[in-house]
């Protein structure tokens, strides 16, 4: 099992230096300390909701609404604080976000096992409802200006690294990003609940004969999902410094692209952390690069889509092939 | 005997139920009620109804093989910036017939990346839903480069009429779309592909064992879909006489809506057209109705959201309902 | 006096109209092993699932060791030591070996965390308990199907089991693995565990149960010690008719060659296969699992391709690339498993019927034939003698020897030269297997060429009129059955 545990990541990582080499050949900067921190940054804020959904994809369901939440976190959070002008803990604020995409998340997770919803058409639903509701009763008014314990937050830097032509600061968000891999990696692999999501995403219902609690478990990911999206919406506003409620939406199919890319099967049970951060690594990578390589911009979706059609193409063909192998029967001669 | 087809086509019932309901929802808040039914604002939902109409037909055709084809818009956009550019490149030379051609190499199009969709699916392996999704990127990230992200225009007028003709006081584009109900509906229920789409799409090895040459038939269906959205991609430049390659994005959205409420089983192989056009009746009555409201496009949305989890609902209720009432039976 | 363990009285269950059980009483006492026998839809599925606590009871109590439960949960039963062994065996093909076996019992002690190291140990000393050593980081997927069943097994056992329930056993297992696994029953029969094993196999329900429960659409008919029942006696409970065992048949006349194999073989697999079947025969070909002979069956069928050799049909060099391929030269084939290769579960009887024959559904221009499909079905719904109040309602809602009725409908439909049967009544109870065996016989009488493939010696020796051993994919022997003189293979 360690084999098959590691091929998939073996092969993204392998691509990601090949990648890298061509890259950086092309333009050095590519190799630079600056560069690589820049592209850090971009993949704070994916990664952070491509870990959220995983676990929604282990256990068998795509959770298409978590922009949605992401949004209606970070925009609740955002615009509560400068209406009263918040001058206290941001840690308060975090909480706020994080509870409001709890909440809305555990909505999904209610839907979906009570009426037993494929969950990628309830979400299609709530994403609708929920983004839909925000912008009617609040309105789509940007906040300029994070409050104050914000914005001191988005100031602060980790650490800089400066090449005399350019700098770039690794932003406080990239703690919230290893605290959620950590999280992660600890439910899937250290718990029961992890070992039961990935029972429940491998056959559902031989996990009920098994007297798992299928449905206490399901609610519990849609709800780790909502959480953790509402984390990414407050993170996001941190690194944008505003606060845009069109951010982030449509956003959704490049993140689930990322995690199965990443190695996590879209039909349930199988996914690793670190195939996961590989996964958004290369997509961003990429995406980041091809400035550097002098590729316009104007490339960068058509590219993308080809990086997601040839990793996932790849894969599946190998898997098409597997299985149409017969097993050996003569005995070699 | 009959009883049973009743049960079958229970859903669409209930469906005309709901967009009865739907109608005279509109007609009693709509505060100006002779507006709202006044034919010349069911003339602009004729005008309305078939973009998304054509492309949940063919968002159907995926969903009946079991897998979403998310690359539909993709595809209607990239189709109607190559249209727009073999018409401006040619209008000055060969006049209206410029038109003509531009409207084939949007159906050429429409076929080719239907085609690539199906390869994918069907000879790597891939499931529908992941290689639209890279395949979506593509076709947009195509009409991106060439286009630069900004709108083509400058089309003649003679393109416009597409969008804008009436006959018999019917727009053009809703024959269209009827042509396009009425030939779905053949092709599904009365060609051998339609039914082996059926059945495809409910099992892909039995499929295989029976004798269906399932490779052929994917690349077929997708090559329908693609063909359905380079229609679709044609009505809407023409509407909007310009192309851009990122029109539409939420439309995907919409389609699947109105494909789930009209009956289309998200697994495969269950679902007619005639559900579509009951429930796009539906949500262009609703559509019509809160405009006449001055409901807000995220009012709009927030509804359909709610519609759609709503009519969800209402059908897990009904199946339970049926089946409590079959073990009665039983039991008397 | 032993003491009670489970006591079910007056169990009734139905679903969406179809009484699965009435009425049903059943006590298993400590250490017993008691026999559950009956046919395919005739409720035992049904009631083990209900023990486990899968399923509710419309009506009727559950009492075990004593407690009395209205609404038992799979966690219950479990926790009373009740641990079934299903007939998919309800694992987890991508967990690990040691995962499957020992994550549930981690789980009943409370544990929140994973312990690999406690997983593996626990893993690694209920396979020692009973003797077998599997690789615990083995991904469960990758075994071989024997393999998977003694991992459930070792999953019952970590967790204490004082009833193991075992659905159908023997179903995907070689003879080999069979003893095997009888050997293991008996071990834990002396261990003092209750044992409830459900099956229809004359044979084996002889060798192994004490006590014996028979049911019959939904009703226990008779129960009692084993001893007091004999061949013919479980039969005529089980079917509710005598069965005639007949002997071999001889086919009155043999027509014109149908199809020839010369030397064919696919790399690996099998080599140097070559035989001939004549219209009006049923020719067998049997072997171990896993000799090859699955592979040929397909690779007659378009299924597989030939990388050696040549195939005739009537007479003709044929090249079969697809089912398709075969389908259009007469041959139809008749898979192992009908639910995943035979059916489509959710679509009409009527669309399965067809399936196969699309192309001679079609008007000239090519229109589907809705009234010539309708009653084309309806005769064969007829025939067959298909049990459901309309063809329109899915396969899925029809008992399993009705769905394999309509299998077979299935392929009459296309009016096959040559039919292959890959292992017809695998999972087919004794009724229904003597209803199928009659009418391969009668469909061989009206000219038809067919290959039956089967690992069950009686099977073939009575049913065949010439058959094939296979061995590690070659053929081993060619016999006629009116030759053979109670010879033993």
């Amino acid at each position: 099992m360690k084999n098959h545990k590691l091929k998939n990541e073996v092969f993204l990582l392998m691509t990601i230096i090949l990648l890298a080499l061509l890259i950086g050949i092309r333009n050095p900067v590519f190799f630079t300390t600056v560069n690589f921190v820049s592209i850090i940054r971009n993949l704070i804020i994916n990664g952070i909701m491509a870990f959220a959904i995983m676990l929604g994809i282990i256990i068998g369901g795509i959770d298409v609404s978590f922009p949605a939440i992401a949004v209606v976190s970070m925009y609740i959070t955002n615009r509560y604080a400068e209406s009263v002008s918040y001058s206290g803990s941001a840690v308060w604020l975090f909480a706020m976000a994080m509870s409001i995409g709890l909440l809305l998340g555990l909505i999904n997770g209610f839907l979906i096992t009570k009426f037993k919803l494929p969950a990628f058409i309830v979400t299609l639903g709530t994403s609708s409802v929920f983004y839909g509701l925000l912008i009617s009763t609040l309105g789509g008014k940007q906040v300029n200006r994070l409050v104050a314990p914000l914005e001191a937050i988005a100031k602060a830097e980790l650490f800089r690294v400066d090449s005399g032509t350019s700098t770039s600061a690794m932003p406080v968000t990239a703690l919230f990003l290893i605290a959620v891999m950590i999280i992660v990696y600890f439910i899937l692999n250290k718990t029961m609940l992890g070992r039961m999501i990935y029972a429940i995403g491998g056959d559902k219902e031989s996990a009920k004969k098994a007297g798992f609690p299928v449905w206490r478990i399901t609610i519990l990911v849609y709800g780790f999902i909502g959480l953790v999206s509402g984390l990414a919406g407050i993170s996001h506003s941190i690194q944008s410094r505003m606060c845009i409620p069109t951010d982030l939406m449509g956003g959704e199919m490049i993140i689930i692209a990322m995690v199965v890319l990443g190695g996590t099967k879209i039909s349930g049970g199988k996914g690793t952390v670190l195939g996961t951060f590989l996964g958004v690594f290369l997509i961003t990578m990429v995406r980041s690069s091809l400035i550097l390589v002098g590729i316009p911009s104007v490339w960068q979706e058509f590219l993308t889509g080809v990086i997601i059609v040839a990793g996932t193409g790849i894969s599946a063909y190998q898997v098409l092939k597997d299985g149409k192998k017969l097993p050996p029967v003569m005995e070699e001669v | 005997m009959k009883k049973f087809i009743k049960d079958a086509d229970a859903g669409l019932l209930r469906l005309f139920a709901i967009m009865i309901i739907a109608f005279v929802l509109m007609v009693v808040l709509v505060p100006n009620t002779s507006l709202f039914l006044k034919w010349s604002n069911f003339q602009s939902m004729m005008f309305q109804l078939p973009e998304i109409g054509i492309l949940t037909v063919a968002v159907m055709f995926a969903m009946l093989l079991g897998g979403i084809d998310l690359s539909v818009v993709g595809i209607a956009n990239l189709s109607g910036i190559l249209c727009s550019i073999v018409i401006l490149n040619t209008y000055e030379r060969i006049g209206a017939v410029s038109i003509l051609l531009g409207c084939v190499t949007a159906l050429a199009v429409g076929v080719g990346c239907g085609a690539f969709n199906g390869f994918i699916v069907s000879k790597l392996g891939v499931p529908a839903m992941l290689a639209t999704l890279g395949t979506m990127q593509m076709f947009s990230g195509i009409g991106i480069a060439i286009t630069k992200g900004a709108a083509v225009v400058g089309l003649p007028d003679e393109y416009g009429k597409i969008g804008s003709l009436m006959i018999l006081g019917v727009p053009l584009i809703m024959w269209i779309f009827m042509i396009v109900v009425l030939m779905t509906t053949i092709i599904l229920q009365k060609r051998k592909i339609g039914w082996e789409i059926y059945l495809l799409g409910t099992s892909e090895k039995s499929a295989r064992f029976t004798g269906i040459k399932n490779v052929k038939v994917t690349l077929q269906t997708f090559m329908i879909s693609g063909f359905l959205s380079s229609i679709a991609g044609i009505i809407l430049t023409s509407r909007s006489m310009s192309a851009k390659a990122d029109y539409g994005s939420s439309y995907i959205l919409q389609c699947l809506l109105v494909a789930i409420l009209g009956g289309i089983s998200p697994f495969g192989g269950f679902g007619k057209v005639v559900g579509i056009v009951i429930s796009i009746i539906t949500l262009q009555i609703i559509s019509s109705g809160f405009n006449m409201l001055r409901f807000s496009s995220y009012q709009k949305t927030f509804i359909w959201g709610l519609v759609l989890i709503f009519a969800m609902i209402i059908n897990y209720y009904a199946e339970q309902r049926k089946l409590k009432k079959k073990t009665e039976e039983e039991r008397n | 006096m032993k003491k009670e363990l489970i006591k079910l009285k007056g169990i009734s269950k139905n679903f969406a109209g179809v009484k699965a059980l009435e009425n049903v009483d059943l006590v298993i006492h400590e250490g017993e092993t008691r026999c559950l026998a009956g046919e395919n839809g005739g409720g035992k599925s049904t009631l083990i699932k209900i023990i486990s606590g899968f399923y509710t009871p419309d009506e009727g109590t559950i009492e075990i060791n004593g407690k009395k439960f209205s609404k038992l949960t799979p966690r219950q039963a479990i926790n009373e030591g009740i641990q079934i062994i299903y007939q998919d065996f309800a694992v987890f093909p991508n967990l690990s070996v040691a995962e499957n076996i020992a994550l549930a019992s981690e789980r009943n002690e409370g544990k929140k965390l994973v312990n690999w190291k406690s997983i593996k140990e626990k893993a690694k000393k209920v396979m020692s308990l009973i003797n077998i050593s599997i690789d615990p980081d083995a991904l469960l997927g990758e075994l071989p199907v024997a393999d998977k069943q003694l991992v459930a097994i070792c999953r019952a056992l970590s967790q204490d089991a004082k009833l193991l329930i075992m659905d159908e056993p023997t179903t995907a297992l070689t003879k080999k693995e069979v003893d095997s696994l009888f050997g293991l029953v008996r071990e834990l029969q002396a261990r003092g565990i209750a044992i409830l094993f459900i099956s229809h196999k004359l044979e084996e329900v002889f060798e192994i149960a004490e006590e014996l429960t028979i049911l019959r659409n939904g009703k226990k008919v008779i129960e009692g010690a084993m001893k007091d029942f004999d061949s013919d006696k479980f039969i005529y409970y089980m079917t509710g008719r005598k069965i005639e065992q007949t002997a071999f048949r001889k086919p009155e006349k043999i027509g014109r060659r149908l199809l020839k194999a010369e030397k064919i073989g696919i790399k690996s697999v099998f080599k140097d296969v070559s035989f001939e079947l004549y219209a009006g025969e049923i020719v067998g070909i049997t072997g171990l699992l896993g000799s090859g002979r699955s592979e040929l069956a397909k690779a007659l069928f378009g299924l597989e391709r030939l990388t050696q050799g040549d195939l005739y049909v009537e007479d003709e060099k044929v090249k079969l690339n697809n089912a398709s391929d075969a389908i259009h030269r007469g041959i139809a084939y008749v898979p192992e498993d009908r639910l995943t290769e035979g059916l489509f579960m959710p679509h009409s009887i009527t669309k399965n019927t067809i399936s196969a024959s699309l192309p001679h559904m079609l008007n000239r221009a090519g229109f589907i034939k809705n009234k010539y499909i309708t009653d084309k079905v309806d005769e064969w719904i007829k025939e067959l003698k298909i049990v459901t109040p309309s063809q329109i309602l899915p396969v899925q809602s029809l008992s399993g020897g009705n769905q394999q009725k309509v299998v077979l409908a299935k392929w009459l439909t296309m009016n096959p030269k040559i039919l292959i049967l890959n292992c017809p009544t695998v999972g087919v109870d004794i009724g229904a297997k003597a209803d199928i065996h009659l009418f391969a016989r009668q469909l061989a009488e009206k000219g038809m060429g067919i290959i039956l493939i089967s690992d069950d010696m009686p099977e073939v020796l009575n049913n065949c009129n010439r058959f094939f051993i296979m061995k590690k994919g070659y053929i081993t022997g060619e016999y006629d059955v009116n030759e053979l003189d109670g010879e033993t293979l």
